[in-house]
């Protein structure tokens, strides 16, 4: 907190001398982070613990939920505070690629003395390892060996078991960013210790334009963060041990300081393909994967015709992923005018870093650890359009069963208008459309009532609008035959 | 080596008045061209089998075209891996029927085509979230209809949108290339600085560029060739990446259920061999469907009767070759062209510039900066395509790649400098032979006369004279280290050289497991680039 003040100091004494060109006001953020242990259900019933972060009012209050990816931290420019408690059983830290850390402003730094920071590993071999004789030891005259040796295992300071610290970022710009451990990474951010900090600018506004990128205005944002379980088949005993399962193992009851367990990370494999920490279909589901506040419901991300959306792309996983969106919406309403338009997803931004132009990709590649900005540009779209999204990699199954994984769809349609969405028809609200919503659809129509869920066809010229049940505002018999069609597998809509 | 077809028809009067040929176009890139403002295309998805390059054979699932190709080797219904190259015209309002023989659910999606049946979905019988296809599907034995609009040029390409952990392994896709309806000759100047010729006028392109102009001055300076706006070409060529894990196909053939459906990738789990499906890893790599050395061979070759179309570029120096590059595998494949950098012109079937919109390619104005980048290796991301231009002259060798005498005049093309005797050449007569490398001073290397003495210089272009013995020959070379001529091979060498002095150049995967078949080098995505001296004919585009 003292250097966010500080900080502040300097854009008021700046502000003295350039007060008309500072666009915005800077801030000073705290978040109080925990580490902890939480179970992540996936689609297919499989519970896997993981490790991640909770979000408390006050540093170690302990009142946030658990999630994987942790909280998403959103925050103004100007300088951003962390604490963080760990109630996990071995070291962790805090790191933010592409965010400079405050100096000195860290509980210890790494470079201090070996052995006397936690940042190393002090195991050593069984049997001591003579020592290359062109790189003498530090002490002539002994002989040494791995046993003075420590091991780095984290890129910066540690908070110990049942510890609390602080870590304070500063030149905290606009834009998309991963935030992460930086202690044994190769197995705590596959066990879940990451998540996104979005550094909002002007509203609306992911960046500042330039003259050659001006496009950064957006009137709805989304953070897309992909990552993955990893597992293993276990031959013998016929099922797939996660990595998460061994780890766990690994470090057991114990609670580890001065040396943590080593872990081979080396044989196991994404097995679930995970948006916002949710594979496909809980990636639609009614609270779906939007961390938008008054974000209507929607299966999937919002997107209404009409809008700009800009989803901020970031991988927390292990391999590279290409985020596909497809479809096609029309510009015009009179069907004899109305051109298609394929979507083609502009990447603003990469690294948090503005493009010096925007390029337009329907399947940009995204490596681990990679933050990428897309505008989907929505602003001519009239009709109403459900869209793919999804990985292009094809990790879009559930422990390899299709459809899965990394897969979700723009829903683009404004559901306090009307809703258009795919599952409608769905009267009796049982997960199925059958004979019983074609029932209550039929009574419907007779008693001249209303129910959105029943209001399938558009009227007039066309059973559907753009393919899609988003209705008229009446129940008529078209509806309830739709439904039937439906109920019987024709699948209409 | 490659089959050429006319696609007389693909080019469209712009008035309107009447749909007649403009100009007369040869394709070197095989495939079906849609012709008219509204072609029909019929694909069939259906089974078949892939002979792979070290002869093994392994099912596949693709698409089958059911009015044969325009060409004069029609596949006519025959499943064929890749699907077949759709071409059509910028502007027209082009159809798929999908007809489906497979026992599931099979769909077609368009990535950057402006499709105006509907993309919504599919959702069996109502079930929250079972998702069968993310576009309307054709189901088993049943028939979907796509139409888009082509209102861009580019290269595309369609996939299947249904059980694509599956589907997309199995390879149900296939090529769309969009041409631009005005194709107007241009002539840009001074594009090849010191050589023989310096212009180049271009007849076709890859993009719309009719407002793009020739020249273009920077600030304070002289006008120069705005060639590197310019997506002209002389040749094109087709390049779709894809690959197979070997015991996942096996799988799917003889392992799982088939009665089971939709074959589900996670039921691959095989406890003799150690194998299931988050091991997939691929160890059969194609380019347009075929594994070197079948991708070298004729296109409609017999003996591939589901792997119709080849992959061997062949180029007259000077010439400006376009590649189309297509990945739909779902692995990078950084594909690499030896012998000179190529230049990465579009993107996802978008020019590369810094148009306001980049969505507006019709480029009837100058609409941005050219912002397009020479590479040698190419980041080639899954479900991507690129549009890549190549020449080669030889430039900077710093001998006389021909091996021309002192007097003799320069080929066309020819970088001057390298011109043994030339007007603006460095390199005059060969200078004096080193007695013990027998090189003279230029470079040229010549072997003295029996008696020992030194040769005389103006004997060059030289006789290849290595030991038989104790050298192999690859079946590229032409015995000759000169562009043009052709020496003597031993007597058991089999040359597959074009003409019989052509040079090659090895384009492949950068990722050198990739140019192996089932781990044994060399196979794969790999293929050898031509250069044919201009003396010698190709066929015409």
């Amino acid at each position: 907190m003292k250097i966010g003040q500080s900080g502040t100091r300097v854009l008021v004494f700046l502000a003295v001398f350039v007060a008309s060109s500072l666009a915005g006001q800077a801030s000073a953020a705290t978040y109080n982070l925990r580490a902890d242990t939480t179970t992540a259900t996936l689609p297919d019933g499989t519970a896997v613990t993981v490790w991640g972060f909770a979000d408390d009012t006050t540093a170690g209050a302990g009142n946030g939920v658990v999630s994987v990816p942790g909280p998403q931290l959103t925050v103004a420019d100007g300088t951003l505070t962390i604490n963080l408690r760990n109630n996990l059983k071995v070291p962790i830290s805090l790191l933010i690629p592409g965010l400079p850390v405050v100096p000195n402003a860290n509980p210890a730094a790494l470079a201090g003395t070996r052995g006397a920071t936690a940042n190393y590993d002090n195991i050593a071999p069984a049997v001591p390892i003579p020592q290359n004789p062109n790189f003498p030891p530090s002490n002539p005259g002994t002989i040494s060996s791995y046993a003075t040796k420590q091991r780095v295992r984290s890129f910066t300071t540690e908070v110990q078991p049942g510890s609390s610290a602080s870590y304070s970022f500063g030149a905290v710009r606009p834009g998309t960013f991963l935030y992460e451990s930086g202690t044994q990474p190769a197995v705590q951010i596959p066990m879940g210790l990451y998540g996104a900090l979005v550094v909002t600018g002007t509203t609306g506004q992911a960046y500042p334009p330039t003259a050659n990128n001006p496009n950064t205005t957006f009137d709805r944002d989304q953070v897309v963060l992909f990552s993955e379980i990893l597992a293993k088949y276990d031959y013998s005993a016929g099922r797939f041990v996660t990595m998460n399962e061994d780890v766990i193992k690994a470090v057991g009851a114990q609670t580890w300081t001065a040396a943590v367990p080593s872990f081979s990370t080396l044989d196991y494999k994404p097995l679930y393909y995970l948006i916002n920490g949710k594979s496909y279909p809980d990636t639609i589901a009614a609270t779906p994967i939007s961390a938008a506040p008054n974000a209507p419901t929607v299966p999937g991300i919002y997107a209404p015709p009409g809008k700009k959306l800009l989803l901020r792309l970031l991988n927390a996983g292990q391999e590279t992923r290409a985020p596909a969106i497809q479809g096609s919406y029309l510009d015009n309403v009179d069907p004899a005018l109305a051109k298609a338009h394929a979507i083609y997803p502009q990447i603003i931004a990469e690294d948090a870093r503005l493009y010096p132009y925007a390029k337009q990709e329907f399947a940009p590649i995204l490596p681990a650890g990679k933050a990428m900005d897309a505008l989907v540009d929505l602003t001519a779209a009239v009709s109403p359009g459900y869209y793919a999204l999804y990985d292009r990699r094809l990790g879009v199954t559930n422990a390899g069963v299709y459809p899965g994984g990394m897969m979700t769809f723009l829903a683009s349609w404004d559901p306090t208008v009307r809703d258009c969405s795919p599952f409608k028809g769905d009267l009796n609200g049982d997960g199925t459309i059958n004979v019983f919503d074609v029932i209550m659809a039929l009574k419907l129509v007779l008693a001249n009532g209303y129910d959105a869920r029943a209001d399938i066809t558009a009227g007039g010229s066309g059973l559907l609008t753009a393919g899609l049940p988003c209705g008229k505002g009446t129940v008529t018999i078209a509806d309830a035959l739709l439904i039937l069609q439906k109920a019987v597998g024709l699948n209409p809509y | 080596m490659m089959t050429i077809r006319n696609t007389l028809g693909a080019v469209m009067a712009l008035v309107g008045l009447s749909c007649f040929p403009v100009a007369d176009g040869y394709a070197m890139i095989d495939g079906h061209t849609g012709a008219g403002t509204t072609p029909v295309f019929n694909l069939t998805a259906k089974q078949g089998r892939v002979a792979t390059g070290d002869g093994n054979s392994l099912i596949f699932w693709g698409f089958a075209d059911d009015d044969g190709q325009d060409s004069s080797q029609s596949l006519k219904g025959q499943v064929q891996y890749p699907g077949p190259t759709l071409i059509v015209t910028e502007g027209a309002t082009v159809t798929v029927n999908l007809a489906n023989t497979l026992p599931e659910p099979v769909s077609l999606v368009f990535p950057g085509l402006d499709v105006l049946t509907s993309v919504v979905p599919v959702f069996r019988n109502g079930m929250k979230g079972r998702l069968s296809s993310i576009v309307p599907e054709a189901a088993p034995s049943g028939k979907q209809t796509y139409t888009f609009t082509a209102t861009r040029p580019g290269t595309f390409y369609y996939q299947s949108g249904s059980n694509q952990a599956v589907q997309i392994r199995m390879g149900l896709f296939g090529a769309i290339i969009v041409r631009p309806k005005v194709q107007t000759a241009k002539t840009y100047t001074n594009v090849f600085p010191n050589h023989q010729t310096t212009d180049k006028t271009f007849t076709k392109f890859a993009y719309n560029e009719a407002g793009v102009p020739d020249q273009v001055t920077p600030p304070g300076g002289t006008a120069i060739s705005n060639i590197g706006a310019s997506t002209g070409y002389d040749r094109e060529f087709l390049y779709l990446m894809s690959e197979m894990d070997p015991d996942f196909q096996v799988w799917m053939e003889l392992g799982r259920n088939t009665a089971k459906s939709p074959a589900s990738f996670g039921d691959w789990i095989d406890p003799v061999i150690k194998r299931d499906f988050t091991q997939w890893k691929a160890n059969y790599w194609f380019a347009n469907g075929r594994n070197a050395p079948d991708d070298m061979g004729g296109a409609f070759d017999k003996n591939l009767p589901n792997q119709p179309y080849n992959c061997l570029p062949l180029m007259h120096p000077g010439e400006m070759i376009l590649t189309r590059f297509v990945n739909m595998g779902r692995d990078l494949h950084p594909l690499h062209t030896h012998g000179n950098h190529q230049r990465i012109v579009a993107e996802d079937g978008l020019i590369a510039s810094s148009a306001a919109n980049p969505l507006d390619q019709s480029l009837t104005t100058i609409t941005g900066a050219d912002l397009s980048t020479e590479e040698f290796t190419l980041t080639m991301a899954p479900g991507n395509s690129f549009d890549s231009l190549f020449t080669w002259t030889g430039k900077g060798l710093g001998w006389d790649a021909y091996g021309h005498k002192p007097g003799d005049p320069p080929a066309p093309y020819e970088y001057l400098a390298d011109h043994v005797g030339g007007p603006a050449s460095s390199i005059i007569a060969p200078g004096p032979q080193d007695t013990l490398t027998s090189k003279y001073a230029n470079g040229q290397f010549q072997p003295p006369l029996p008696d020992g003495t030194p040769a005389p210089a103006q004997a060059v272009p030289t006789v290849f004279s290595a030991d038989p013995l104790t050298l192999t020959f690859d079946q590229w070379f032409s015995g000759s280290p000169y562009l043009g001529s052709t020496e003597p091979l031993p007597p058991s060498n089999v040359s597959l050289n074009y003409g019989g002095s052509s040079y090659y150049f090895m384009w492949h995967s950068h990722a050198e497991r990739e140019i192996t078949n089932n781990d044994v080098f060399p196979g794969g995505m790999l293929t050898m680039m031509g250069i044919v001296p201009a003396s010698i004919a190709l066929p015409a585009e």
